[in-house]
């Protein structure tokens, strides 16, 4: 067994409930070497979690973790900061629980720059109750509840978050596994809130409705559409049409919000 | 200089350690990620779908399966001299 699966699981809870070939656990493993090359103190670490597919994730953790309510993982992971301040706290969340659900938490998380670490596991879909498209489900893809095609628009959640005053934003996928780690290593250094979009697939709902393949097509399709910003600068409109940049998308430095709360109980006394 | 002179003595290269490659059956869930990524073509479909380590002398210890593995169920262990 690998140490830091040894470490930072609850054995007894694995093999876990994902399907096969489901992105999640990947990310998992990138996060636990993460949290393995922080040296986070196991105790001091909170994981909080909603609902769905990538909320399940708290559970297989051995730290102390939250599974909470349906897009209130945010809002639970507020408080926690809040009240303790000094821990460690990683949000998981899915497309569907933080955008749709958990979309007003998710601004205002951003809004205040509360010093969390959001990693956001975007498989474009609900797959735990059987596939209905989600705000991120991209245009004229299908789903059980958009046979024809989805007539909306996804989300750019990235800008989203931008836009909305986060002060360390990133994107990666499944298949870049490293770099999954570093971003997650950078996001958790960064004073103030981070969000970390993770390209994953779903399989089983997301891509057999939309023929996409086997789980390695999948990661496959993540490595040939997910470019760097270099990169992408040196496409035609044409070429970048179905490209995503993935890397560090934004960082800047704002007042964090539980310093700030500090700051005001000191000059109260 | 000659030629012969610059190339480097395959000796001097440092190896990766010796691995074997352990598949945990009872966390498979068969779903061919590692089949798919291993470019020595280690790893293989056997019998009922079972991930088998087919071809283990092919193995060069890269550790893309046990990287992509979303079940933990891959594990490169090192071989003592």
């Amino acid at each position: 067994m690998l140490p830091e699966i040894e470490q930072y699981f609850r054995l007894e809870k694995l093999p876990h409930m994902w399907c096969p070939g489901c992105g999640n656990g990947i990310i998992l493993h990138s996060l636990v070497k993460a949290i393995d090359k922080l040296c986070l103190d196991q105790d001091r670490t909170t994981m909080v979690s909603g609902i769905g597919c990538a909320a399940r994730a708290s559970g297989y953790l051995d730290f102390d973790t939250l599974h909470t309510t349906h897009g209130r993982a945010l809002a639970f992971a507020t408080g926690v900061k809040f009240a303790k301040p000094e821990l460690n706290v990683f949000v998981l969340t899915g497309d569907g629980d933080c955008t749709a659900i958990g979309g007003n938490h998710f601004i205002h998380a951003a809004r205040r720059n509360i010093n969390l670490t959001t990693i956001v596991f975007n498989n474009n879909i609900y797959g735990m109750t059987g596939g209905q498209y989600s705000p991120m489900t991209p245009n004229s893809c299908r789903a059980t509840t958009s046979p024809y095609g989805n007539l909306e628009r996804p989300f750019n959640l990235t800008e989203l978050a931008i836009a909305a005053g986060a002060t360390f934003v990133a994107r990666t996928t499944t298949y870049h596994t490293k770099q999954l780690t570093d971003l997650i290593i950078e996001g958790h250094k960064n004073k103030g809130f981070s969000l970390i979009e993770v390209i994953t697939h779903c399989p089983t709902s997301f891509g057999r409705q939309n023929k996409m393949g086997t789980p390695a097509d999948m990661l496959k399709w993540q490595r040939d559409h997910g470019i760097s910003a270099m990169r992408y600068e040196n496409l035609n409109p044409e070429e970048r049409a179905d490209k995503f940049i993935i890397g560090v998308l934004h960082k800047t430095e704002a007042p964090e919000y539980t310093t700030e709360y500090q700051k005001l109980l000191e000059k109260l006394g | 200089m000659t030629g012969s002179e610059s190339v480097t003595e395959l000796s001097s290269v440092p190896k990766l350690p010796q691995t074997k490659v352990v598949v945990n059956q009872a966390w498979c869930k068969k779903c061919g990620i590692c089949i798919a990524f291993c470019n020595k073509t280690v790893l293989a479909f056997g019998e009922g779908n079972r991930v088998e380590v087919a071809q283990p002398e092919k193995c060069v210890s890269c550790g893309i399966c046990e990287n992509f593995c979303p079940d933990y169920a891959i594990t490169l262990e090192v071989e003592e001299a």
